[in-house]
Parts: structure tokens; C-alpha cells; sequence
């Protein structure tokens, strides 16, 4: 076993209905540090693949956390170690406030309040939403809302970061503000988007998912400009290398 | 604005009354809470014809709504729709109860009267208080006061969530109304054939949302209770609160102050 990686898949399925396996078979290995992009049509398995790294969804065959298998002796110090950041901001943010929120994790993982008001603290300052401290979830915007959900997360000061279309309904200035705090996030990265532009911007390491499985796992750079490649699996090369077509 | 919507934005309302800043809001959420459930309790044990002892209870609503700032009308925009019922729990007293107590020039006034207005004053100064309480304290501090008086954790727990998805419920019920009604132009409500297909189709929605609501708290640590590091402590003012209101209650209760007011003047 790799003792650097931080995340292990061997083998593993899942199916939502018998008969009918959504992820098949599926192996792969993500190191400390790396920001990998996972990319593939719609209902391959991208949102499903990061439910399974968390214990959301059970599984067949192996998936290891920081070298623990996940399973529900296992969950809570692995949950404790990941931030998840969901599709639907509105899902994320249940507390009254920005606040509130952030607190959330640190307060049930015991914390004190003077540990619990740095880690928010640190948090919002991350993000640039120190601004939003103590705003009321339903008067946010979409923007500030999704960068709201990754200062929740960051509260956590979490070794993993899990992304579930991060960049999804946000204006160019958001997604820019959005590119720009990934950059600067030294945590180990694995984000699942359909923004490919996104993606060739923030991560090193792509995961391209096919219908039958994994099709390509490499440089960001060589399977994104590879148009019949990305074709075949139903997407399109990015569009900032569209003109060099 | 759909009627969903509206809901939606009047629990909204209550969450924002609840995070001003006032002498009243700075107090303790258990010294709120004792006060009001005392207070609920002395003003439902006067006698049904005890209306001139009852009367001075006033005060204490008044003065919240004067000290926290909080609107009077909005309390009786939000008691509208629960006035109605009160009036209904005591409608057939003044037909039983004809007994008559007094004349006001050519009326006579029964026991049953009496008794209606005592009850319908009951019932909204007991809502008054209610009001006062979740307008100047957040759902999470009533419901940490409620765990600080060691009701077990999973009712103050299930308390706290059904209000978080009752709001929930309004924004998908909100979302379902808008795309409904953009497309039955002309009609009002939802046409009694679609009714089951819609209460199905929110129900399985507001499900799905709250399963990832769910996950989104197993993901940050909960494991069934809620931690609220970020309560004030107890200061002596809460205790001077408590203390106060309840020497007040127990006079009013035990002394009518409109009979010693108005003996004053005789």
C-alpha cells in the first residue's frame, strides 16, 4: 500500500438499482497535494464516485481514506478529515447565518469558542467573504453562497476537499474569485465538473469517466486537448482551446 | 409572490426579528423562556370571570414590545390567523351561561360574555407572549434553553429540525406553485385533479432535499445533538429578570390591580 495516498479506489461498484451498476470496477489513486478534476457526461458516476469516498452511499469492492477502509468504524475520523462541498448550496447552508454555519463543524468536533471563532475567522478570510460573517443564508447570492459553502468547509481545516460541480450558476467574477481560492488552496483536491475551463485552471491530474469506467487518468493538459477523446465520451474540448482546433 | 413564498418570508421575518439588538434580545434564552411560560401559566389560571384581574397583565407584553422594539401590529398581523380559533373555543359560552352578572345601562351583561372575553383575552395575551419570546430568541437558543432544562436531547433535537425543514417544505411547495402557475394561466390554485400528483411530487422533492441536508450534517460531525458554544452565560441582570417578572406576575395574580387602581379614585 502507498502510504502517500490519501485517497485508494480498488475495485470498487456501486449500483442505485440491482442490475444496473452505476460504477463498475473502478480503481484509481489520488497522492497528498494533488488537484485532480473529475470529468465525464452526465450519469456516469461523478457525484456518485465522491458519495462513496464519504460513506454516503455503501459500496463493493475497496475504498480507503488516509489509508482507513471507509466503512462505519471508520467514518466518523474519516468525515472528520474531508470537507464536502454539494452540488446545491441551499443544501449546505441550514444554519440561520454565514456564521452559524461555519461553526457547525468545529462546535460538534468539540471545539472551544476561541478555536471555533478562529478556525471561522481564518475561514471567511480565505474566501473574501469576511464581509458575510454574519449574513443570513437566504440573502445571499448564488455566488456568495457557493463561496460560502467552501468556507464551511475550510472551517474544517479538512485534509481532503471533495467538489461537486463547484463552479455550477456562478457569473464570470465569481467563477473567476472561485478559480482564483482553489489556486490558493493547498489541501488535496478532487473536483467533479462539467466546467472543463475550470478545470484545466486548477488541476494538474484529470479523471476522465466513461460509461463503462475510467477512460483516461493523466495530465490535465493532454486529455483536455484531446478532442476525439473528450468527444467520445461526450463532452467538448475547453473553450479557451477551441480556437486551436 | 405565491402563497408558499409568503410563508416562507414570514418565518424569514421572525428569524431577523430574533437577531436585533435590543435590552430584551441580550437576555438569556432560559430567562426568556421561564418568564413566558410563567407568565402563560398566571394568566390561564384566573377564574373565567376574573376579566378586571386579568386586564393588568397587559403590562408585560407592552413593555417587551416597547423595550425590544419589536411592532405591536406585526405580533396581531402574525395572531390573525390563530384569533379565529380562540374565538371558536369559547363561542357557545355567552348561549350556555346566561346568568346575568351585571347591566351596562340597557344590556345585560351574562356570565357567559364574561367568560368569552376572559377566555379570548387569555388567548391572546398567552400568544402575545409566545410571539414576544420567538421574536426577540433565535429557534437554536429557545431550543438550548429547552436542553439546559434537561428535556431530552432527540425532542429538543427533532424540535429544532422540523422547524429548519418546515422551511424547507415552503421553498420546494414555493418552487412547484411558481412553475404550476406559469403554466395554468387564469387559474386560481392548484385544480383539484393535480392535487395528488403535487403533495406527491413535494413530499418525494422535500425528501430528497432533506436526505442531502442530512448528509451535508454527517459530513460536518453531527451525530445527533446540536452544540451551541456560543450562548452567553447566566449574568446576574437575567436573574434580576426573572425575578422581577415573576414578584409582578404573583402580585397581579393575587392582587387585582384594577379594583386597588380604581378604589384610589373612589
Amino acid at each position: 500500500m502507498d502510504t502517500q495516498l490519501q485517497i485508494e479506489v480498488a475495485d470498487a461498484s456501486f449500483s442505485y438499482e440491482k442490475e444496473q451498476p452505476v460504477i463498475r470496477n473502478l480503481t484509481f489513486g489520488i497522492r497528498r497535494g494533488e488537484a485532480v478534476g473529475l470529468i465525464g457526461a452526465n450519469g456516469v458516476g461523478k457525484s456518485t464516485i465522491l458519495k462513496m469516498l464519504t460513506g454516503l452511499l455503501e459500496h463493493e469492492g475497496s475504498v480507503r481514506m488516509f489509508g482507513m477502509e471507509v466503512c462505519r468504524e471508520h467514518l466518523s475520523e474519516i468525515r472528520r478529515r474531508t470537507g464536502y462541498v454539494f452540488q446545491d448550496s441551499d443544501n449546505q447552508l441550514f444554519m440561520p447565518t454565514v456564521y452559524d454555519d461555519l461553526a457547525f463543524a468545529p462546535r460538534n468536533y468539540g471545539m472551544s469558542r476561541e478555536e471555533t471563532n478562529a478556525r471561522v475567522d481564518e475561514a471567511l478570510e480565505r474566501t473574501g467573504i469576511t464581509h458575510l460573517k454574519h449574513r443570513q443564508n437566504y440573502k445571499m447570492s448564488g455566488g456568495e453562497k457557493r463561496m460560502a459553502c467552501i468556507a464551511v468547509v475550510l472551517a474544517m481545516q479538512p485534509d481532503v476537499i471533495l467538489m461537486d460541480e463547484p463552479s455550477i450558476a456562478l457569473d464570470p467574477y465569481n467563477r473567476r474569485t472561485l478559480i482564483r481560492t482553489l489556486n490558493q488552496m493547498p489541501e488535496t483536491k478532487l473536483i467533479a465538473s462539467h466546467d472543463l475551463d475550470m478545470i484545466l485552471e486548477t488541476c494538474g491530474r484529470v479523471i476522465l469517466m466513461g460509461t463503462e469506467g475510467i477512460r483516461a487518468d493523466g495530465d490535465a493538459e493532454e486529455i483536455l486537448k484531446d478532442r476525439k477523446l473528450l468527444e467520445s465520451c461526450r463532452l467538448e474540448l475547453p473553450f479557451c482551446l477551441q480556437g486551436s482546433r | 409572490m405565491n402563497q408558499m413564498a409568503w410563508a416562507m418570508r414570514e418565518l424569514q421575518q421572525m428569524d431577523e426579528l430574533a437577531v436585533e439588538n435590543s435590552p430584551i434580545h441580550s437576555r438569556h434564552p432560559l430567562a426568556k423562556l421561564l418568564v413566558t411560560v410563567f407568565y402563560i401559566f398566571t394568566v390561564v389560571s384566573f377564574q373565567k370571570y376574573d376579566l378586571t384581574g386579568l386586564i393588568p397583565m397587559i403590562l408585560y407584553p407592552m413593555l417587551l414590545f416597547a423595550v425590544s422594539g419589536i411592532p405591536v401590529r406585526l405580533c396581531f398581523q402574525k395572531l390573525r390567523f390563530i384569533l379565529p380559533l380562540v374565538c371558536v373555543a369559547g363561542i357557545w359560552n355567552p348561549f350556555l351561561d346566561r346568568t346575568v352578572a351585571g347591566v351596562i345601562g340597557n344590556l345585560a351583561v351574562t356570565g357567559g360574555m364574561i367568560s368569552f372575553i376572559t377566555l379570548l383575552v387569555k388567548g391572546i395575551f398567552t400568544l402575545m407572549a409566545s410571539f414576544l419570546l420567538i421574536a426577540t430568541t433565535s429557534m437554536e437558543k429557545i431550543c438550548y434553553a429547552l436542553h439546559m432544562l434537561h428535556l431530552p436531547d432527540v425532542m429538543v433535537t427533532q424540535a429544532l429540525m422540523t422547524y429548519r425543514y418546515v422551511s424547507l417544505l415552503l421553498q420546494e411547495a414555493g418552487t412547484m406553485m411558481n412553475a404550476y402557475m406559469l403554466r395554468a394561466p387564469g387559474q386560481k390554485g392548484v385544480h383539484h385533479r393535480a392535487w395528488g400528483s403535487f403533495a406527491g411530487q413535494l413530499l418525494l422533492r422535500s425528501m430528497d432535499r432533506a436526505q442531502e441536508l442530512y448528509q451535508s450534517m454527517q459530513m460536518r460531525g453531527f451525530h445527533g445533538a446540536f452544540y451551541y458554544a456560543d450562548v452567553e452565560k447566566f449574568h446576574t441582570a437575567d436573574t434580576c429578570y426573572i425575578i422581577f417578572w415573576g414578584m409582578v406576575f404573583l402580585l397581579m395574580r393575587y392582587m387585582n390591580l384594577s379594583e386597588w387602581i380604581g378604589s384610589l379614585f373612589l
